[in-house]
């Protein structure tokens, strides 16, 4: 039994439209100790999708299919059984560490909540474990870091404090939502370190979502491509970042500045963009910004085709793409 | 921005300290005359009735021949006593309820807003004359009277101030720790709009001792003999004409409270709030 099975997940918002499909069948499992990568544009259900295996999602979103946590069905837990999950087992951590974390508390206080919530430790012993959690994450000066607020901490610090909260109760699955993506290069490289790391040592299945092609290149073991709600890519990432089987995928990767590449010479831009949710075309939804586009891909929905072993793009003009 | 500056910031603010000092003023009133008044307040003496203001009687006496200055004195506390226990019914009661609704959403949120709008509906000192003449005059009915009509202020600000900070990144950070919204409203949602409560109960605790004051004038607050600042205006005006000065040292010290409670709460919502002290 996998760690987590994820089967046609879907996640609707309603409005005056009808509910806007926002996620749509999106399916994969991840075991211990394996990563995992969903990249996609902004807007594409990356977000939502995380948020959905947290419980996490907005008010009034709707999600359906199933989310198997050790077999147990989590959209049909209720909500304090998902409390004690949450931070527990399942842990995430976000884009921006410098609104995560309340400004009127400590950082000590902040981390030992978690312990004292879940683990059950008393004041004294949570504070030891924070400061041996602080040195997990190679916080400098980490006792001293305990009495702090987090105005007095750096981008990259706070990220570390987030992790450290994360890291807590040992989580089975950690989550991270662009773990980087609001952090200067060098400490962006810290901190993916760090998370690949700390992944290896304590043996947690990852989830990296990243619109950074690079980074999840680097860390993970299996990769999914997301467009407009939709897995449109799946598959182990050395071959699936040599094979690009999916019109998409391969715009992705155009889109990636070369340090060969010639001065002058722009980068390649996918045409148009990402249709609303409320609109996407019946067939596939990236025809209309596809270069290999026909009637077909217009008319039906694309089959998902097997490309590799354990490889899959949905789209029909695969055979092109070799 | 350091956080033990916050005393330093308050103490620039001009309104602030002005504020400081007028509730200063009447604080004191209220503390010395515990120990000490230049006469008994309830002490009637009708042959010196409407004396002026001498070394005897610093502000001369009432119609009963009374010593207005030791009642102004003694009706501070009355004033003070009043606004203090009323703003803390309002927030005892409204905080509770606005962080419900705001915690909870859905019909708990629409019930409970409904029922501030339709207590807002009526003025406020309407509503406090109304359970007043319900419930007879007495400062402890005043006392819930102003106590009410505070809740629905206090529910109406808790559940804005809350809902903008449960819209924050570190609500979804606490909740993805596993925190529960009992935990989150109490830890992380209340310190955080602790300052806006504080401002808001400041201004509100002069608008309780204004209707106190209108409670009492009407007849409907405090009772004789207990000296109130209300009654003592109303007393006054059958002699505004012979004695006006029994008229404006009651006036004064109820301007003097209700000017610096205003003046201490906008200082302190400039210190508290930086954005919005720059923007003037």
């Amino acid at each position: 039994m996998a760690l987590l099975a994820v089967d046609k997940l879907a996640v609707h918002m309603p409005s005056h439209h009808g509910p806007i499909p926002l996620v749509r069948e999106v399916s994969f499992s991840i075991e211990k100790g394996e990563t995992l990568g969903i990249v996609g544009e902004s807007g594409c259900g990356k977000t939502m999708t995380a948020l959905a295996l947290m419980g996490l999602l907005p008010d009034g979103a709707i999600p359906s299919g199933e989310i198997r946590f050790e077999g147990e069905n989590l959209l049909a837990q209720p909500e304090d059984r998902l409390c004690k999950l949450r931070g527990n087992r399942l842990a995430m951590i976000f884009q921006e560490p410098m609104s995560a974390l309340n400004p009127v508390h400590t950082i000590g206080s902040q981390i030992a909540e978690s312990l004292i919530l879940h683990r059950g430790l008393y004041p004294a012993d949570a504070e030891a474990e924070a400061i041996r959690l602080l040195e997990l994450v190679r916080m400098p000066e980490p006792k001293a870091r305990l009495a702090q607020y987090p105005h007095q901490l750096s981008g990259g610090q706070r990220q570390r404090v987030m992790i450290a909260i994360a890291l807590a109760c040992r989580p089975d699955i950690l989550i991270a939502d662009e773990p980087t993506t609001a952090l200067d290069v060098t400490v962006q490289a810290q901190i993916l370190d760090l998370i690949n790391d700390l992944v290896d040592e304590l043996g947690m299945a990852l989830v990296l979502i990243s619109h950074d092609l690079g980074i999840v290149g680097d860390i993970t073991d299996r990769v999914l491509v997301m467009y407009a709600g939709k897995v449109v890519e799946a598959g182990p990432t050395v071959p699936l970042f040599n094979r690009r089987a999916h019109p998409y995928t391969r715009g992705l990767f155009g889109a990636l500045p070369d340090p060969g590449r010639a001065r002058g010479s722009r980068l390649y831009a996918i045409p148009g963009t990402v249709p609303d949710p409320w609109l996407v075309p019946g067939g596939c939804a990236f025809a209309d910004r596809c270069p290999l586009v026909e009637q077909a891909c217009r008319e039906a929905v694309p089959p998902n085709v097997e490309v590799g072993p354990d490889h899959r793009a949905l789209c029909r003009r695969t055979d092109m793409m070799s | 921005m350091k956080r033990d500056g916050l005393i330093m910031r308050c103490l620039r603010q001009r309104n602030f300290v002005i504020g400081l000092i007028l509730v200063g003023i009447v604080l004191a009133a209220a503390l010395v005359s515990y120990f000490w008044t230049p006469h008994s307040p309830t002490r009637i003496n009708v042959p010196g009735r409407l004396a002026p203001a001498s070394s005897v009687h610093w502000f001369g006496t009432d119609h009963f021949g009374r010593d207005v200055f030791s009642m102004i004195l003694v009706g501070s506390r009355n004033s003070i006593g009043v606004g203090l226990v009323a703003v803390t019914i309002g927030v005892l009661t409204g905080v509770a309820l606005g962080l419900l609704a705001s915690a909870k959403r859905g019909w708990v949120e629409d019930l409970i807003m409904r029922m501030a709008d339709f207590t807002f509906a009526f003025p406020a000192i309407l509503s406090a004359i109304l359970i007043t003449a319900i419930l007879g005059p007495s400062t402890f009915n005043s006392i819930l009277a102003i106590g009410i009509f505070n809740i629905p202020v206090f529910a109406r600000i808790t559940r804005g101030a809350a809902n903008a900070i449960l819209a924050r990144d570190f609500i979804l950070a606490a909740r993805a720790a596993g925190k529960g919204r009992i935990r989150i409203t109490l830890e992380h949602v209340l310190p955080n709009i602790s300052n806006v409560l504080i401002v808001q109960a400041t201004i509100n605790f002069a608008l309780a001792i204004l209707a106190e004051a209108g409670l009492s004038y009407l007849g409907l607050g405090t009772q004789p003999p207990d000296p109130s600042w209300g009654r003592m205006l109303n007393e006054s005006q059958t002699f505004l004409f012979r004695a006006p000065m029994l008229a404006i040292y009651p006036g004064a010290a109820i301007m003097i409270a209700v000017l610096g409670l205003n003046l201490l709460g906008d200082g302190l919502r400039d210190a508290l709030d930086p954005r919005l002290a720059r923007s003037r």
